[in-house]
């Protein structure tokens, strides 16, 4: 389970100088510069980072959603081709069949040709495990219910739920409780610490929210805008074992200062802070 | 609770603390833009809505009948009238049985038969309407047919697939600007007077429409739900199957239910061309004898079959999208 030591083995996920540059008007626009990093099984990595730092371009290269311009995307040492189930993907906005129950989205994998191909007891297994999952997930009362009927947090775990039914090597997860209120998120957060320990699950998860990396996460890993890349590698401070509470202790907030700092340090201010300094001061101004 | 009211909620509150019969508020409430109104004032209203019609039209045929012109526009109750006709208990038929009651001799033994065959001719023309609404429904029901069997995957391609899309979609956007009445004429020479040219008016005139509104809805779906689809494993083609086209149901079947009201304005424009039978053609007809009470009588049942056709397709909705039922949010 630790990081060290698994010189043998090959990483579960690893990347190697992958980028992505798109064509803007015939202007080539670097999005992305060659990030490498690798992730090992049942690690917990966090990329953090402002909007528009590519994070969310990195999901999708490695979902095999969109194509790197260069370099190389390995699982389990294999190169990766386009999406595939050993990749399981959660996504901001839920992106839930509204035409299904809630039971019927997380067996939306089973229904698809990957799955029906495989043997009878296999699929039978899936099913149990959809049950399972169901079950751990608090949705056993809201099996027929549709999406719309429940609540974010609710629509995030069906979500949740529906990628883990794979199985998938890694799980993708693409600021998943950026759209819930703040008590709803930090209940996330406790959820799916718990399940990663559960399932023993890959994790690599994409926020902008330093302190549910800090809490989350094995491993942060901080990039800046423009173009995207990793400016800072941190490992997290923490226990594997830990509650909401920890996120008051001063280890933790040390840690969430330092991080923070970083972060604003590339940020590029976006108004003119003096200008208004000097309007303050004014006092009249246009009015 | 100390949040800011918004506007709607002030108007509501200050009708609810002070007197809820105070005639200021209540019309307040009314008038507010898209706000809820009670149920009672809705049904109100509509029966309102009909009412204002009812009194036009009565008014206006009163004008009429006092230009002795009556023909012309025949008064609500007149056109009941001759629906009692159609049943052999109006006053046509009745006038009918008084002028043969008046030559016949007092105690014919055939004035009951005599009565009952006038009775009987005057619902020959109920049968002639039943004949109409059906070989109409028939006309409608076989072009609309073709036309989404057709449309709809061609739609679904073209929604799918930019290529399908930049192949169909310049020619369809051209061919519906060209008015479908201009094409009777070559529609004439081409299939005669028969049936084919009527269902082909329809066709033409629904196809190209519901082919551009079923690649619409298919568009409409959200991107992220195919990329859901593919990271748990599907293929393009269940992309298509399993995401676009149950995402776009909802959207196809409007277009269906679209369709089918334009279905039938197509109808009436190619039966008034040429037809031995049909609504539309039984309309041209009556207006030669100024049948202009019967005129009404049709222009109602079309109504109401389009009122019918809606209540079917939409209890269809119900029960297949109920997913997709605003009134289900909760």
């Amino acid at each position: 389970m630790g990081r060290s030591g698994q010189t043998l083995m090959s990483p579960c996920l690893e990347l190697v100088g992958v980028s992505k540059t798109y064509s803007v008007g015939g202007e080539p626009l670097n999005v992305l510069e060659p990030v490498s990093f690798s992730i090992d099984q049942g690690e917990f990595v966090s990329l953090i980072g402002p909007s528009g730092c590519g994070k969310t371009t990195v999901l999708n290269l490695i979902a095999g959603l969109e194509e790197p311009s260069s370099g190389t995307i390995l699982i389990d040492g294999r190169p990766a081709r386009g999406p595939g189930r050993d990749r399981g993907m959660v996504f901001q906005n839920y992106s839930l069949y509204p035409w299904l129950t809630v039971e019927q989205n997380i067996r939306f994998p089973l229904r698809l040709g990957v799955n029906t191909r495989r043997p009878q007891e296999e699929l039978w297994r899936d099913l149990a495990y959809a049950e399972h999952l169901l079950e751990i997930m608090g949705l056993t009362k809201f099996a027929r219910a549709y999406p719309r009927e429940l609540s974010g947090g609710m629509q995030q775990r069906v979500a949740i739920a529906r990628a883990l039914l794979n199985r998938p090597r890694v799980l993708l997860m693409d600021e998943p409780f950026g759209a819930l209120d703040a008590q709803t998120r930090e209940e996330m957060q406790e959820l799916m610490l718990l399940l990663s320990r559960l399932e023993r699950s890959t994790v690599l998860f994409v926020t902008h929210d330093i302190e549910e990396a800090l809490y989350l996460s094995d491993r942060l890993l901080i990039f800046s805008t423009h173009p995207g890349q990793i400016i800072r590698e941190a490992v997290g401070p923490l226990e594997r074992e830990r509650s909401l509470d920890i996120k008051m202790t001063p280890v933790f907030l040390s840690m969430k200062r330092e991080l923070t700092r970083l972060l604003r340090s590339t940020a590029k201010p976006t108004f003119d802070r003096d200008l208004l300094r000097r309007t303050i001061g004014k006092k009249s101004s246009i009015r | 609770m100390h949040q800011p009211l918004a506007p709607g909620d002030a108007a509501r509150l200050s009708a609810s603390a002070n007197d809820t019969r105070s005639g200021r508020a209540f019309l307040r409430r009314l008038f507010e833009p898209r706000a809820p109104i009670p149920r009672h004032i809705g049904v109100i209203a509509a029966l309102l809505g009909f009412g204002i019609f009812l009194l036009l039209w009565t008014a206006t045929s009163a004008h009429f009948e006092h230009q002795h012109k009556a023909v012309l526009l025949p008064s609500p109750r007149r056109v009941a009238d001759a629906m009692a006709d159609y049943f052999g208990y109006g006053p046509r038929t009745q006038a009918r049985i008084d002028a043969m009651h008046a030559a016949a001799q007092p105690g014919d033994p055939t004035i009951p038969e005599q009565e009952r065959e006038i009775r009987a001719s005057a619902r020959a023309d109920l049968g002639t309407l039943w004949l109409d609404v059906r070989v109409s429904f028939l006309r409608v029901t076989c072009a609309f047919l073709i036309a989404a069997a057709l449309g709809i995957p061609i739609g679904i391609l073209m929604g799918s697939f930019r290529v399908f899309e930049s192949l169909l979609q310049p020619i369809t956007e051209f061919i519906r600007y060209v008015p479908v009445p201009a094409l009777i004429p070559l529609l004439i020479v081409f299939f005669g007077i028969e049936e084919t040219p009527k269902i082909m008016l329809i066709f033409i005139g629904t196809f190209f429409q519901l082919v551009l509104m079923v690649a619409d809805s298919i568009r409409r779906v959200p991107v992220n739900l195919l990329s859901a689809c593919y990271v748990l494993g599907g293929t393009r083609l269940e992309a298509v199957t399993r995401v676009l086209v149950p995402a776009a149901g909802p959207g196809i079947f409007d277009t269906l239910r679209i369709c089918n009201g334009w279905a039938w304005t197509w109808l009436i424009v190619a039966e008034l061309v040429a037809a031995d039978a049909g609504l539309g053609f039984r309309i041209v007809k009556y207006q030669r004898f100024l049948f202009t009470d019967r005129i009404f009588i049709y222009l109602l049942i079309l109504g109401c079959i389009g009122l019918l056709m809606d209540l079917f397709f939409r209890a269809f909705h119900r029960t297949f999208f109920q997913w997709a039922d605003p009134a289900r949010r909760s």
